[in-house]
């Protein structure tokens, strides 16, 4: 290769670097001189949520409160044997009231998220199904793991899913035991 | 070339921009579920241990170990065998066609009889010293093995005869206070008729069983068999025992059972057993799991020529307060050592919360 060609290209390359250097400084740049627009967001609504918790077959025996508009739930009421698996095969549903097809995501987030005599659980899983010991949609939880998710999953619509807890304390857990636990669910869209 | 330049350099900045704004771009939402408390509670149902094979109870009594050898059947249904206070009954009617060499005749109970836990309406009563259920059979080679192979109650098999003695035959008669109903043989042995068998067979209708020895001339020249057969092999022999004014009874014990499953609470439950594991269950040629209830089974897990026939059975009722058992019939083609690993799965009726307790079933 000659020297002009060598030269060419390094002006190339410094031409570009140039070009992506300017094209930063416009997106990032503060002008001292600067004019004031209004955004307005009018009217914002408060929408029945498309996605919603609700009860299922076993949420009586799970004790499911389900918040007002679906969009929170509480089981107060579940339990489980030492050395034994409890398993709530429909503690709440989760149904998708829209026309077409949503994605979500039911996610155990952060360490934090689960509290009380959490040595003593041997596991905790949260499994969605289709219907009540049906199909599994998406991974396990697995309760007690940072970040463990379901997985973007896509339910369809004017669909209902169900959501199984299998609770399995040690052998050596006492009745005084307990623990809290906190889930997320993320609904993507509108 | 300068324009050429240009173009890609802006259409840089363009999916740049395209890129900053699209991460922002996502509208989602967020709901939360609490589950609080999950508590640790008593174990409503629990496992104890059985009158058959080895039990080994985990803590809480929600987890068990079971051990029980092949060769040894546990029976799910079988007798206690006593002895009793010699009685003989009076018993007057012959029954018509009872006389003979090798002959039988059927005869009607006056209630259903429960022979190993199956109901039968009537039996068939040999001149060779037995009855039999179901089958008609007139038998003179006698064996244990034959016995046990038979539905068969034998106070004393043997070749005899009821026809040498104008009183020799089968008589019969019905019988109250307790209800019973006594069958009375007047024999001779076939080949020499001096040596002469007399003997009882009395059905109480609680199912007990009892055998009435009246008398006997030269019962050293006889070669009895003497007790019960179940049908698959399974027997009693009592044959020793056999002497002069002698009764012995057998109490129809409810069932063998290798583990209790307890209600510790009022509220009923419903129950099954399903298998998830196994080790080594090619050797096992008839392995069958039982619930009962004392009045009536429910096979949950069955075991043929090493292969599975049932993984699982049907729910079964556990009421409150109540307990069920749990039994089993092993038979192997060889020795070593199987494991069945099973959920006891215990639902809550109507709904679909259930508990799973792990039993393994260790079969020598």
């Amino acid at each position: 290769m000659s020297n002009d060609s060598h030269k060419q290209n390094r002006k190339k390359l410094l031409r570009t670097l140039f070009l992506l250097l300017s094209s930063l400084l416009l997106v990032t740049a503060t002008a001292s001189v600067l004019n004031v627009m209004y955004m307005q967001a009018s009217p914002i609504p408060a929408e029945a949520a498309k996605v919603q918790f609700v009860t299922a077959a076993d949420s009586t025996a799970a004790g499911a409160s389900i918040g007002t508009n679906g969009t929170y739930v509480l089981l107060n009421s579940m339990a489980g044997w030492p050395n034994s698996t409890r398993t709530y095969q429909a503690a709440v549903g989760i149904q998708n009231l829209d026309t077409v097809a949503r994605t979500v995501e039911l996610k155990f987030d952060q360490a934090g998220d689960w509290s009380g005599d959490t040595g003593n659980i041997d596991f905790i899983t949260v499994i969605v199904r289709d219907t009540a010991g049906g199909t599994q949609q998406g991974a396990t939880i697995n309760v007690g793991t940072a970040g463990s998710s379901t997985g973007a999953i896509s339910i369809p619509a004017s669909t209902t899913w169900v959501v199984e807890w299998n609770i399995r304390w040690k052998a050596g857990a006492l009745s005084t035991n307990t623990v809290s636990v906190k889930l997320t669910l993320i609904v993507t869209g509108e | 070339m300068r324009i050429r330049y240009m173009c890609v350099s802006i259409l840089n900045v363009m999916l740049l921009a395209i890129l900053s704004v699209s991460v922002y771009s996502s509208v989602y939402n967020t709901y939360y579920g609490q589950a609080s408390p999950i508590s640790a509670e008593t174990p409503k149902v629990i496992l104890q241990q059985g009158t058959a094979g080895t039990s080994t109870i985990y803590t809480n009594n929600t987890s068990a170990k079971v051990s029980v050898i092949a060769s040894t059947i546990e029976s799910i249904d079988s007798y206690d065998k006593e002895n009793v206070s010699y009685e003989c009954e009076t018993v007057a009617t012959l029954l018509s066609g009872s006389q003979g060499d090798d002959v039988g005749v059927w005869c009607s109970l006056p209630w259903n009889f429960s022979y190993y836990g199956e109901n039968k309406s009537s039996i068939y009563l040999c001149s060779n010293g037995f009855a039999t259920f179901d089958v008609a059979y007139n038998g003179y080679a006698n064996s244990l093995t034959a016995m046990g192979t038979r539905k068969m109650s034998a106070p004393f098999w043997d070749d005899l005869r009821t026809d040498v003695n104008s009183y020799d035959g089968i008589y019969a008669e019905n019988k109250t206070n307790p209800d019973r109903v006594v069958f009375y043989w007047r024999t001779t042995r076939y080949g020499d008729s001096s040596d002469m068998a007399n003997f009882q067979l009395v059905l109480f209708s609680n199912g007990t069983i009892q055998f009435n020895w009246v008398d006997f001339t030269n019962l050293a020249d006889f070669s009895p068999t003497s007790g019960m057969g179940k049908g698959d092999g399974t027997l009693i022999d009592i044959t020793s025992e056999i002497a002069d004014n002698k009764s012995t009874r057998f109490i129809h014990n409810a069932f063998d059972y290798v583990l209790e499953v307890v209600n510790q609470i009022s509220d009923a439950w419903k129950i099954r057993l399903r298998v998830y594991d196994q080790t080594s269950i090619g050797r096992l040629f008839n392995c069958t799991i039982f619930f009962h209830n004392g009045g009536g089974v429910s096979r949950q897990i069955s075991i043929y020529n090493g292969t599975y026939e049932q993984l699982f059975g049907n729910w079964y009722d556990l009421n409150g307060l109540s307990t069920v058992y749990i039994a089993m019939t092993v038979s192997a083609t060889a020795t070593g050592t199987s494991l069945v690993y099973a959920y006891l799965e215990v639902l809550v009726p109507g709904t679909s919360t259930y508990n799973l307790m792990v039993i393994t079933f260790e079969i020598s």
